[in-house]
């Protein structure tokens, strides 16, 4: 399978559950080095490439992943590497990487292993809404069969060896995407950065580190791996989610409290520009289609608007309009492409209706139920 | 006072000048546009490594190292270069830059030990690597105290453990 196959088949995990007011994704990344050999960082092009070698080979074995895509970077354009950035399948680090960087996608596109990148593997394990428990699970059973090929890098006391040490200890950061309109509008976000960070967690924008915080989507993660078990990181991370979620859902019913026509209007202009817009920027576009996500969650818009709006976020980032068109398109045409196809859209759309507008489905979306999370089962070897 | 030239992270040319109060003292930083230094101060969630040395790992207190001495035996990468990238090298790095490590850690960390999954194959490594180096220190002391059937024995134990770890090593 190539690229291009990859593109044109849906990935079937993506779509499988209705999505959730608040709860985009979430992750598990596991980092992982082979003994007896330095950090990808500090190696040079020979040793790469024996790493690349080592870990294929190990990744090829592991039947749990079949089927799979892999890529070795060096073989991907600009645009294709930008692709499985945007996907979230690869890092914007590897993606910039030479020889040896490599990626093995299954084909649910749920699944990656980076080789090659700040550290010698990358496992990593994504899913709609909260479901920490299954993709630990699925993380661990991938681990578990690539420890019996290769040779971690381990001390008893410090756990997993990575190349920075604030991976250390289980080498695994777990986050979720939330998508945070009433925080952001209410301007408490800055609140809770702060108050997370007491507790150890860390709030982003959508692309990790230092990445603008682009219609209001925030990624959650645990920013210590070091002395804690996986479970507990994992418990800790989401008695955060479920406080963020629920004054989220506060904080948007506190904004039609308020000011109810200001954010009416918000609502209203959103969709006029999105509907008639000739040219719109990747981040205009992001805020934008965030207040239609809002209205439509709060019911002042059609329930399939939230889903519609997940793909336009998606499909138009900039190497997404690319293969979409088939070339490569300056700033300029992208912005034109990228209207172009949020018109098309919205089209069939009925205007936003604040009549209808309701709290009870946010309402009880904001309560997650217990039994759909747990979180890691057990930290121990089985 | 005039601005350097040079990248504290890398050997760019300077384009960011950060300045930070903490405590009533100033911390100074120059650098490149790309550089992972201005990752770490942009994202204030983020700790900051080059801080976090010159706060602690300086001190001549916090180790008997300083800055620049060590270099790690195994892949040859040095302190100095540890504090630019705020990366190691090497797994070794870890044992080499110990007292450096130890001190970062405990700002970092929730806690300093592992309570996390554990490899079975890396652990069985390294409690076979802990036992081999008891039992070269067994000995040598068999040895010195001239006791050659003890040392036989302890012989025959060590390449019996060099055989279990071998078989261990062939997996990767």
């Amino acid at each position: 399978m190539n690229i291009q196959q990859l593109i044109s088949s849906e990935g079937k995990t993506s779509r499988q559950k209705a999505s959730h007011p608040i709860l985009l994704m979430s992750r598990i990344r596991l980092a992982r080095n082979i003994e007896g050999f330095s950090f990808p960082g500090w190696s040079d092009s020979e040793k790469k490439l024996q790493i690349y070698e080592l870990c294929r080979g190990a990744i090829e074995q592991v039947e749990e992943f079949s089927p799979c895509i892999h890529f070795s970077i060096e073989s991907l354009d600009k645009n294709e590497r930008q692709y499985l950035v945007e996907r979230h399948l690869i890092s914007k680090e590897l993606c910039e990487g030479e020889i040896g960087a490599g990626v093995t996608i299954d084909d649910t596109r749920s699944m990656s292993i980076m080789i090659n990148e700040e550290d010698h593997l990358r496992i990593q394990v994504m899913s709609p809404g909260l479901s920490f428990d299954s993709i630990w699970n699925r993380s661990d059973a991938i681990d578990n069969a690539l420890e019996k090929q290769l040779n971690y890098s381990f001390r008893e006391n410090l756990g997993y060896l990575t190349a920075c040490p604030t991976n250390l200890g289980t080498g695994m950061r777990a986050s979720v995407m939330l998508h945070l309109p009433g925080l952001v509008l209410t301007k408490q976000m800055e609140k809770v950065v702060r108050a997370v960070n007491q507790l150890g967690i860390v709030a982003r924008g959508i692309f990790g580190e230092s990445s603008d915080p682009s219609g209001s989507v925030f990624q959650i993660s645990n920013q210590q791996t070091l002395g804690e078990s996986e479970s507990e990181i994992i418990h800790r991370l989401e008695n955060v989610i479920r406080t963020i979620i629920v004054q989220e859902a506060n904080a948007r019913i506190r904004l039609f409290e308020q000011d109810e026509d200001r954010v009416v209007d918000r609502i209203c202009r959103a969709f006029g520009v999105l509907r008639y817009a000739n040219m719109l920027s990747s981040s205009e576009a992001m805020n934008l289609l965030s207040m239609l996500r809002f209205a439509s969650d709060i019911q002042i818009m059609p329930a399939n608007v939230r889903s519609m709006v997940d793909d336009l976020i998606m499909n138009t980032q900039p190497s997404h309009l690319q293969f979409d068109y088939g070339g490569i398109l300056d700033s300029n045409q992208r912005d034109l492409l990228r209207a172009q196809k949020i018109r098309e859209k919205l089209s069939s759309i009925v205007e936003p209706n604040p009549s209808d507008l309701d709290f009870t489905l946010l309402k009880s979306a904001s309560i997650l139920p217990k039994n759909e999370t747990g979180g890691a089962t057990s930290g121990e070897p089985s | 006072m005039a601005r350097p030239e040079q990248c504290s992270g890398c050997t760019k040319k300077t384009t960011i000048h950060f300045t930070q109060i903490i405590n009533n003292k100033v911390h100074k930083l120059d650098m490149c546009e790309d550089c992972p230094l201005k990752k770490e101060i942009i994202d204030p969630g983020n700790f900051s490594l080059t801080e976090i040395f010159k706060a602690d790992i300086a001190k001549p207190e916090s180790g008997a190292l300083t800055m620049g001495d060590a270099v790690c035996e195994t892949c040859g990468f040095s302190q100095v270069e540890f504090e630019k990238r705020g990366r190691l090298g090497c797994p070794d790095c870890y044992t080499h830059f110990e007292p450096a490590v130890r001190s970062l850690i405990k700002d970092m960390h929730y806690g300093n030990t592992h309570k996390g999954k554990q490899p079975q194959i890396a652990v069985q490594r390294v409690d076979l690597s802990n036992r081999m180096s008891d039992l070269k220190k067994q000995l040598d002391g068999a040895v010195e105290t001239e006791d050659f059937e003890n040392a036989a024995t302890i012989r025959d134990q060590i390449i019996e453990l060099e055989n279990q770890l071998n078989k261990l090593t062939e997996v990767s």
